[in-house]
């Protein structure tokens, strides 16, 4: 049971993340070889290749740079290596410099690997000046997973709830409605919206749910 | 993301959607999540009873 609960999880992530890249490529996370990731190693060494080099890195990771518990693993064991060794190699680039300019990347999955380490910039001696105004302007940003992961950094700050109260009226998407009013508000509010698409998002998003819960049980 | 509770008046607003659909596949997807909230009424009334 609790290998198929791990396999639903895995193919919900991997379905959501799909879902989401599809205006940035067909495969998010593509096949890649050893002299592929030694090629964008050797950019990551450079200033003025350093970004395009962890932005390809961050691609050949795939899920396996947010892994826990669970290893978010391939079909081929070697491919599965590859992107084990292009996250650790990820992770050793997070310095304040490069999540700084990470947040402004014009990446997706660039600005969430730099949100996700933008505890760095917020302990670092100039950090909270530099790194709210760029949490305030990713308040906008299009991919509404980075929102709703903006919502919930921003909300430590003093000045964080005044700024989602907002963006708060505007804001259309169900899953960062649910971070920032909780389930009953967000949840009636979408499914009342006349946009076909934000109710189709919303009725996607109680069916998964509900699906995973009668499964875990 | 946590589980979502059950809630009545999410249950009515997918009801509704199923009755005045604005497509096929909105009434389609509108009909599954129904049958989850069915179930989860169905498990959370059972639950009280025991």
């Amino acid at each position: 049971m609790t290998l198929r609960i791990i396999a639903i999880m895995i193919l919900t992530v991997s379905s959501v993340c799909a879902a989401k890249q599809r205006s940035d490529s067909n495969d998010p996370f593509p096949a890649f070889t050893q002299a592929q990731l030694l090629a964008a190693i050797e950019k990551t060494h450079h200033e003025n290749t350093r970004m395009e080099g962890i932005r390809e890195l961050i691609h050949f990771a795939g899920m396996r740079l947010y892994e826990g518990s669970v290893m978010a693993g391939d079909a081929s064991p070697q491919l599965t290596r590859l992107r084990g060794q292009a996250a650790a190699v990820v992770w050793s680039c997070a310095d304040v410099s490069t999540v700084t300019r990470a947040l402004d990347d014009g990446d997706r999955y660039a600005r969430f690997w730099a949100l996700w380490k933008s505890d760095l910039l917020k302990n670092a001696p100039t950090g909270p000046d530099v790194l709210l105004p760029k949490l305030k302007t990713m308040l906008h940003d299009p991919d509404p997973g980075i929102r709703q992961a903006v919502v919930g950094r921003i909300r430590s700050y003093p000045e964080g709830p005044q700024m989602i109260a907002e963006i708060e009226p505007t804001e259309t998407d169900p899953y960062v409605l649910i971070v920032i009013d909780g389930y009953h508000e967000a949840l009636v509010r979408s499914l009342s919206s006349c946009d076909v698409t934000i109710r189709r998002r919303t009725l996607a998003l109680i069916w998964v749910n509900l699906w995973i819960q009668r499964y875990r049980r | 993301m946590n589980k979502l509770p059950y809630d009545a008046e999410v249950h009515k607003l997918v009801l509704a959607i199923v009755a005045t659909p604005e497509s096929a596949e909105e009434r389609e997807l509108a009909l599954r999540t129904l049958a989850q909230l069915d179930a989860l009424r169905l498990q959370q009334t059972q639950s009280r009873s025991n």
